[in-house]
């Protein structure tokens, strides 16, 4: 019987070549749409979750509210960890540490790496292989390095690794004590260079002080173990430990466990993905394969007169209902099927492209079972999605009516194909409005003036050298003709992060007002380089000794909303130091535009951490010739690694850039998917009207009222399809800007721009057919009938 | 082996009824060859498809064998047309996407007749017609008095008890019309009973009993 119902609809499909064409190319979009974002999606949710302790592992983060919003710490303070151990018998096992920038080198070689000084556990709690070495034991030794393949590889060529001696800042000796594999690319953990912990004491730091929170805390907890059960007993005990220590009352951080495997999508993390995106990927998938569904629906509903004799005589031969609507749900699932190969071949050509906008290295495993029988479930639904309305429909047929031949398709199958063109195009214009709109906030995110000049600054973390060398370093660089600048600060001005809350004060304080501000360390010259303005005063300057002891710069809206008049010469007191307003400079955005402006110190430091140099376009690629000399100069053993400040600035919207990049995508596919639709059903159309255009032409019409005839009522529909869409665009790109400070209004331009590109897409579509139709000989025509 | 009693069709046009059939009372004994008479719009198809249960009365009692048609459901009256009944169409109406063989194949199918006894009986009867040759054929490549045979060689496959036929000949030469009346003269000698619509008296002479409707009358004469 099946093998029945195939054969006829590969006659069909062979018979009506254009019509299936349509059905298949469409459905082949939709599908291959949905099995490239099934493979991102599959990427992003396999991150971490192969670690063996990936269920029961979990990152101890804290919250902080501040007035001016929550604050996320991802990191904890050293001694915690293990006091938390001793006292919370849920807890297995811990792992901490931190991760730092350094020179290594060996004989001649030598590279910055990223270093992550961990506990000797971190091989037991995260699933990170050895091919050599003791996992158990390679982090007993202070001065033992474990370091993954690929490191290995890099400075020992084929030589065997283990035993080998690295050298830390041309100082410190690192034996390999061991060879990991390869980090896996879904991993969120991506350091290939693990030294013990205790190193740290090398660097002079004590880890058994409550100081400084810059250690990344993981707990292995016992197996079925309630987290936040386990959590409030953490809350406590660090809540009590903290009155302990300060002496205050109230333990200002809220604590919380993110499990390990869901630690990629939680959006804390550099790189990380979010679970917004994948929602948003995921909708974008499925609107276009429905797309291409309804355009299945709304052509195989229009023809089925062609096939209602059919399904009279099989109805008189004793076919049931039940007969035919498997026979035309087959019919669909071939369909579908013949679709999903060419999706597949569609996906191995996109893939390339796709990859480069995910940034992944993702391919079509077709030797996975798993991810074969995901497309083929696929399929099968989409077969069965576009098959079903057809296939009740089409078995409903009376077999006398059908056989008489007085069969016409009824009103109400007219009536549900409009619908759903409208359907499409609210969904084509939908996209259209969201991808022009994301556009315009991010043009206007990348161009806003953020109170800093962001361009042709290059930055670069000193090392060695350079750093302790800093003042001989810069005044050096600004020999050449094309360095127009050179400043430094702890903290990148395009992510500024720390606070004081209660530990400082201003003259004349109400003594019950609290203000929290930001602040950050620079050095001489910031203000300059960055091109900020001085609103009064003036900033840091060698010339005035004094400026370093008790100099202070601050900006305009800590003055504004700590309510200081005259402020050059008033006192400020922070950490118990006192100092008094020497500048104050213009606000600038020291976060992302997610965030308001903030009122800001700028402390005088020589804690040179990134220097900024300010370039002079015109001379650009010599420039970067000469610092990269200069730098050798300074640091022989160091590689130079630099990058330009808007670059860093722009990494904050990746996210938003990569969605951009696939609503461009999405929205051309939509358009071309619809109209594909939209040029079939024309095409049907104006066929089953021939004989009414032939006699309308022979009584005198002229072709122009004829195309009018059939493109009238089409373009009602994209038009009432635009006011559906508009307002629900609205209310979603409202929604999607929400996070931001500082946003466009989405205005009505982008509104208006997409419904006429959609109409103006939808009537070419539409008039080749209709011309054609127009312009075919009236006696043919009515000849045929 | 068919009782009509006071069957009536009429159809609603706005407020009007417009009458097809009126109280037509009419016996059916088994082995018959009937004939049914009578010009344009007087009723014999509608008469045909209540008789073969594609159209159901708007009043009146059917009864076909023990069966009482008027008070069956759908799914039932499907099952005892798919089960006695074959139809013959004046427009052949062969599925245009399947060939000869195909086609005759189709009503078995949908009586779940298993492959092997399907081949045999599709094979006996392709030989019977002697259109073995043109098994593998579409319909589009046969000539009318070619579809007209294996439209009826596809009613008679199922080996039903009764064929209707409704102006079979009515597309064809009249040398090939007459083929078709001796084929089914001869089917009925094997005891199928015929009920056919027709305008032509020459094909009338073929059968035992001719039955006159006029105006959706039933009536003695034309």
């Amino acid at each position: 019987m099946l093998k029945n119902y195939f054969k006829i609809a590969l006659r069909n499909i062979a018979r009506n070549k254009g019509c299936s064409l349509i059905n298949i190319a469409g459905l082949a979009i939709g599908l291959a749409v949905c099995i490239l974002i099934m493979l991102w999606v599959q990427d992003e949710l396999s991150y971490d979750r192969w670690h063996h302790n990936a269920g029961n592992t979990y990152l101890m983060m804290s919250t902080q509210q501040l007035n001016t919003g929550e604050q996320v710490i991802t990191t904890q303070q050293a001694p915690l960890a293990p006091i938390l151990k001793d006292n919370i018998p849920e807890i297995m096992n811990y792992v901490r540490y931190f991760v730092y920038d350094m020179p290594i080198s060996y004989g001649e070689k030598s590279f910055n790496e990223q270093l992550c000084l961990a506990d000797s556990s971190y091989f037991s709690v995260f699933t990170f292989p050895l091919v050599e070495g003791d996992s158990l034991k390679a982090l007993v030794d202070p001065h033992s390095v474990v370091i993954t393949e690929q490191l290995a590889r890099k400075y020992f060529g084929e030589e065997e690794p283990l035993g080998k001696v690295l050298t830390l800042r041309d100082r410190v000796p690192l034996t390999v004590t061991g060879v990991m594999r390869n980090i896996p690319e879904n991993s969120s953990l991506q350091y290939e260079m693990v030294i013990p912990f205790a190193l740290l004491r090398e660097f002079g730091v004590d880890i058994n002080e409550w100081k400084g929170s810059d250690y990344y805390t993981y707990l292995l907890l016992k197996k079925d173990t309630d987290a936040a059960a386990v959590k409030e007993k953490i809350q406590n005990l660090s809540s009590s430990l903290y009155r302990e220590r300060t002496e205050k009352e109230v333990f200002p951080y809220i604590i919380s466990l993110v499990p390990l495997s869901t630690l990629h999508l939680q959006g804390y993390w550099y790189g990380g993905g979010s679970l917004q995106t994948v929602y948003i990927m995921l909708a974008v998938a499925v609107v276009i394969l429905v797309i291409a569904c309804m355009n299945f629906i709304n052509i195989s509903t229009a023809r089925s007169t062609i096939r209602a004799k059919e399904v009279g005589l099989r109805k008189v031969a004793g076919a049931h209902k039940g007969d035919l609507i498997l026979q035309f749900l087959s019919e669909a699932v071939l369909l579908a099927c013949l679709a999903l190969m060419l999706a597949l071949v569609l996906v191995e050509l996109a893939l390339p492209v796709f990859n480069e906008i995910a940034q992944k290295n993702l391919g079509l495993g077709l030797t996975d079972w798993k991810l074969l029988s995901y497309f083929l479930f696929l399929m099968v639904v989409t077969g069965i999605l576009s098959g079903a309305y057809t296939a009740f429909y089409i078995s409903r047929f009376q077999p006398v009516k059908v056989l008489k031949g007085v069969f016409k398709s009824g009103r109400g199958s007219m009536r549900f194909r409009r619908i759903l063109v409208v359907a499409q195009f609210t969904l084509s214009i939908g996209i259209t409005v969201c991808m022009l709109v994301l556009f315009r906030q991010i043009e206007y995110v990348k161009t806003k003036d953020l109170g800093y000049d962001k361009n042709n600054v290059l930055c670069f973390r000193p090392t060695g050298g350079v750093a302790e060398h800093y003042e001989a370093f810069k005044k050096e660089l600004l020999k050449d003709p094309g360095v127009l600048d050179v400043t430094s600060s702890v903290q990148n001005i395009v992510h500024v992060n720390s606070t004081i809350g209660n530990n400082w004060s201003w003259e004349g304080r109400d003594p019950s007002r609290k203000l929290e501000i930001h602040f950050d360390w620079v050095s001489y010259d910031y203000a300059k380089t960055m091109k900020m303005e001085i609103a009064e005063g003036r900033f840091y300057s060698p010339d005035f000794p004094s400026d370093t002891i008790d100099g202070l710069v601050v900006n305009e809206s800590l003055v504004r909303l700590a309510g200081i008049k005259d402020p050059i010469g008033k006192k400020i007191s922070y950490w118990g130091r006192d100092c008094r307003i020497i500048g104050v400079v213009n606000d600038f955005h020291l976060e992302p535009l997610y965030e308001t402006l903030k009122p800001m110190l700028l402390i005088y430091s020589s804690d040179h951490q990134v220097v900024y140099v300010r370039i002079n376009p015109d001379k650009l690629q010599a420039a970067l010739v000469y610092i990269k000399q200069v730098y050798k100069e300074f640091e022989p053993t160091g590689t130079f690694r630099a990058f330009f400040l808007n670059d860093a600035y722009d990494t904050y919207y990746m996210d938003e850039v990569r969605l951009l990049t696939v609503f461009k995508y999405a929205t051309g596919l939509t358009i071309f998917v619809s109209c594909l639709g939209l040029f079939g059903l024309v095409a049907y159309l104006a066929e089953q009207r021939t004989r009414e255009i032939g006699i309308r032409k022979v009584l005198g019409a002229s072709v122009a009222s004829i195309i009018r005839l059939l493109t009238k009522e089409f373009v009602l529909l994209v038009i009432t399809a635009n006011l559906v869409a508009w307002p629900l665009a609205y209310l979603l790109m409202n929604r999607l800007l929400e996070r931001y400070a500082y946003r466009i209004d989405i205005g009505v331009g982008g509104f208006i721009l997409s419904g006429l590109l959609i109409l103006t897409v939808a009537l070419v579509t539409i008039s080749y057919q209709a011309v054609r139709a127009a312009l075919t000989d009236p006696v043919k025509a009515l000849r045929h009938e | 082996m068919i009782q009509l009693k006071d069957i009536t069709r009429f159809y609603k046009a706005g407020s009007v009824n417009t009458y097809v059939l009126r109280r037509i009372n009419l016996d059916i004994r088994e082995g018959e060859h009937i004939c049914i008479m009578g010009p344009s719009g007087a009723g014999k198809s509608t008469l045909l498809n209540i008789i073969g249960m594609l159209d159901e009365a708007s009043e009146g009692e059917y009864r076909f064998l023990d069966y009482d048609v008027h008070g069956l459901k759908e799914k039932q009256r499907s099952q005892l047309y798919k089960e006695f009944i074959g139809f013959v169409f004046q427009s052949y109406h062969l599925i245009d996407e399947l060939t000869v063989y195909e086609n005759l194949e189709t009503p078995l199918l949908y009586k779940k007749i298993k492959s092997s006894r399907r081949k045999s009986m599709v094979c006996d009867t392709l030989d019977r017609f002697q259109i073995v040759g043109k098994k593998d054929l579409f319909p589009s490549q046969l000539s009318g008095g070619q579809q007209q045979l294996v439209g009826i060689a596809r009613a008679i496959i199922a080996e039903p008890k009764l064929i209707l036929a409704d102006e079979p000949t009515g597309n064809l030469h009249s040398e090939e019309g007459k083929k078709i009346m001796e084929l089914f003269t001869r089917l009925n000698e094997e005891g199928v009973t015929i009920i056919q619509a027709t305008h032509s008296e020459q094909n009338a002479a073929y059968s035992k009993r001719i039955i006159y409707l006029r105006d959706g009358w039933l009536v003695d004469k034309l």
